[in-house]
């Protein structure tokens, strides 16, 4: 989907308007003209402006045409299925990471991910393995980035 | 023996030829570790530099962080992945370049616009560092706004095709740098009551997830019509730049030029430099049209300033002991540790040690030739991988890389968000880069406001009243301002004839 100008000058318009009321709630520095709520202002100005550009620019250009368009991939339900997949098992991932730890939890994610993208199981499994293995070295033992080890099983990787 | 020739012989020694290839191998593979960057890489080294001799020591660190600023555009260029927000510039000419096939000449000339931009940055260092520093040092935060205010229009050049929906990238990025405590008042902003977010949005999660995880994304709704990115090959790679150098001469002194002086600038860094470059070389180019779809005008430019920059912030940093950037700031610490004390006083006392420190940095970034040769050779193996295996293996590099910034899930999480947010944007044709630009000089934009204000007690004219802010301030001002008068000016030529 994508949105025409004056479409997306609308959303902008209509966010200019939820900064300004969430800024308000903010309060300069004691005995100052200016603070915390100065740059949210700035911003929600800044964006009422490009907002109503861009309705006038759409205004002008778009006379006729609809509000968004359907881009080609929209229209197919396997493209749709494998993007909410995608973003699911990422999902997945940030809840089960530090209960299963990082290396059975990547392992999992990467093989998925890599049966999405169609290839064949085994050569995908194989492959996952060595990749996490060898992340896991690179991160874990020699950066020493504090990967999360898991409660479930604590083999000593 | 003189003081040259002593320099000279301690920076020849073995020992210290052999830390500086380890520290350079090192370096540039940090850097090029999506999610590492090269103060990280800096940072690793301290402790090892304890047990070294001084000049060892100083080399190791000026390799390793010269390494890692490089390195840091071999991902960008092979997978958009971009290692620093300095390289997110021109991270999607560089991508384009590669999927066009034309990856070894883009690979090339970030190698090779590093090397020069960083050897430029070095001479300067020699010959001009009490002047430059004694002019980094009349920059106040009424200068700095002006400064970050320049950075932000360039938002307006670097964003291909329509300018208000660049300019909504710029506002996304704004809004993400004011969320958290890190405000005037110190009021948590736009937290929802999260914990994790009263410390802000980290830039480098964002970074990921908007450039990489959003191309994954892309990837699994327009699969292979997308096209693979071809393996570039590494022969003649050094030999193709020849040409490029011929062709972009004004703007690869430009580059040196602007980085070299932006560098110089406590706290601007290589970031500010690289973004204004890119924008100065679309907008005094012959054709802005091709920069965003793989057009090397603009790596030469923008390459060469952020190698420049790096060397640059040494400046201050040497003849003052005030950092230009967070390496520069682990150094002094470094430099003090091994009884170098930095100070206009370095360059007499310690004479020798000077001009060893000069030759090492000149030595490293020749060094950078080969050892970034054989780092692009080793890394552009990963493009033989086909796609729909590199693209899962991909993912996992952008979860690592995330995590390892916050060294917590919150970090994916950040990612996982703005690589939705990316490929909604993508999908709008709204450009990624403005928004990391306005993630990345957002709070720089709002400390250096309220400084200023509260310096001169809430007067707006004060932004004037300096020499170089009213300066720097009305060229701002006139940036704006040009598209329009040019506008009219076209429509009366039009008009007339």
């Amino acid at each position: 989907m994508r949105l025409g100008d004056r479409a997306l000058g609308v959303l902008t318009l209509l966010g200019a308007l939820a900064l300004y009321f969430a800024s308000r709630q903010f309060s300069p520095l004691p005995g100052q003209k200016y603070g915390a709520e100065t740059l949210p202002m700035v911003i929600s100005g800044l964006a009422a402006a490009v907002g109503i550009w861009l309705i006038l620019q759409g205004w002008v250009s778009e006379r006729g045409k609809p509000l968004a368009m359907v881009t080609d991939w929209a229209s197919e339900p396997a493209a749709w299925g494998r993007i909410a997949a995608a973003i699911l098992l990422i999902t997945g991932f940030i809840l089960a990471v530090d209960w299963l730890g990082f290396t059975l939890s990547s392992l999992v994610l990467l093989t998925a991910l890599m049966l999405l993208t169609g290839a064949r199981p085994l050569p995908a499994l194989a492959l996952s393995l060595v990749t996490v293995l060898v992340v896991q070295f690179a991160f874990g033992r020699l950066l020493l980035v504090p990967l999360p080890r898991g409660e479930f099983l604590s083999l000593p990787w | 023996m003189s003081v040259l020739a002593q320099s000279f012989a301690m920076v020849f020694d073995p020992q210290v030829l052999m830390v500086m290839v380890l520290s350079g191998a090192f370096g540039l593979f940090v850097g090029a570790i999506p999610g590492l960057t090269a103060t990280m890489a800096t940072a690793l080294l301290v402790p090892i530099t304890f047990f070294m001799e001084p000049i060892a020591a100083i080399a190791a660190i000026v390799t390793a962080s010269a390494m890692a600023i490089f390195s840091g555009d071999i991902p960008g260029a092979l997978l958009r992945i971009p290692g620093t927000p300095a390289s997110a510039a021109y991270v999607e000419d560089a991508y384009r370049m590669t999927r066009d096939g034309r990856g070894q000449e883009g690979l090339g000339a970030l190698l090779v616009f590093s090397v020069i931009g960083g050897v430029f940055g070095t001479i300067i260092l020699i010959l001009a560092s009490p002047l430059l520093a004694e002019v980094a040092l009349k920059f106040s935060s009424f200068e700095y706004f002006w400064l970050v205010l320049l950075g932000l229009s360039a938002a307006i050049f670097v964003s291909p095709g329509s300018v208000p929906r660049g300019l909504v990238a710029l506002l996304i990025g704004l809004v993400a740098a004011s969320v958290g405590m890190d405000n005037p008042t110190a009021e948590p902003r736009f937290t929802f009551g999260n914990v994790d977010l009263l410390g802000g949005i980290s830039f480098i999660p964002a970074m990921i997830g908007l450039f990489a995880l959003a191309e994954v994304l892309r990837y699994l709704v327009r699969g292979h019509k997308l096209g693979a990115p071809l393996r570039p090959s590494t022969k003649g790679l050094l030999r193709s730049q020849i040409p490029v150098i011929r062709r972009y001469p004004k703007q690869m002194l430009r580059g040196n030029i602007t980085g070299t002086l932006i560098g110089a600038l406590p706290g601007a860094g290589a970031d500010i430099a690289a973004w204004i470059s890119y924008a100065m070389s679309k907008r005094f180019s012959r054709e802005p049209e091709k920069f965003g779809t793989g057009h090397v005008e603009g790596l030469v430019e923008a390459g060469a300033s952020n190698n420049a920059a790096v060397s640059g912030a040494w400046i201050p940093a040497l003849v003052f002991g005030i950092p230009g950037d967070s390496i520069t700031a682990i150094v002094i610490g470094v430099l003090y540790i091994k009884g170098m004390n930095p100070g206009p006083t370095i360059f007499i006392n310690q004479a020798e040690l000077i001009n060893a420190l000069f030759i090492v940095f000149l030595l490293a970034n020749l060094l950078m030739i080969p050892l970034g040769w054989l780092a692009i050779r080793a890394s552009t193996t990963i493009l033989a991988v086909p796609q729909k295996l590199l693209m899962p293996i991909i993912t996992l590099f952008c979860l690592v890389g995330a995590f390892a910034i916050t060294n917590s899930v919150f970090g994916i999480i950040l990612m996982l968000g703005f690589g939705i947010l990316g490929f909604l944007m993508e999908e709008n044709d709204i450009p990624i880069a403005p928004a990391i630009l306005g993630l990345v000089l957002g709070p720089l934009l709002e400390q250096h406001f309220i400084t200023s204000m509260i310096k001169s007690d809430g007067h707006l004219l004060a932004f004037f009243e300096r020499p170089i802010a009213a300066g720097l301030g009305i060229f701002t001002i006139l940036v704006w301002c040009a598209p329009l008068v040019r506008r009219i000016l076209f429509r009366r030529k039009e008009a007339l004839t």
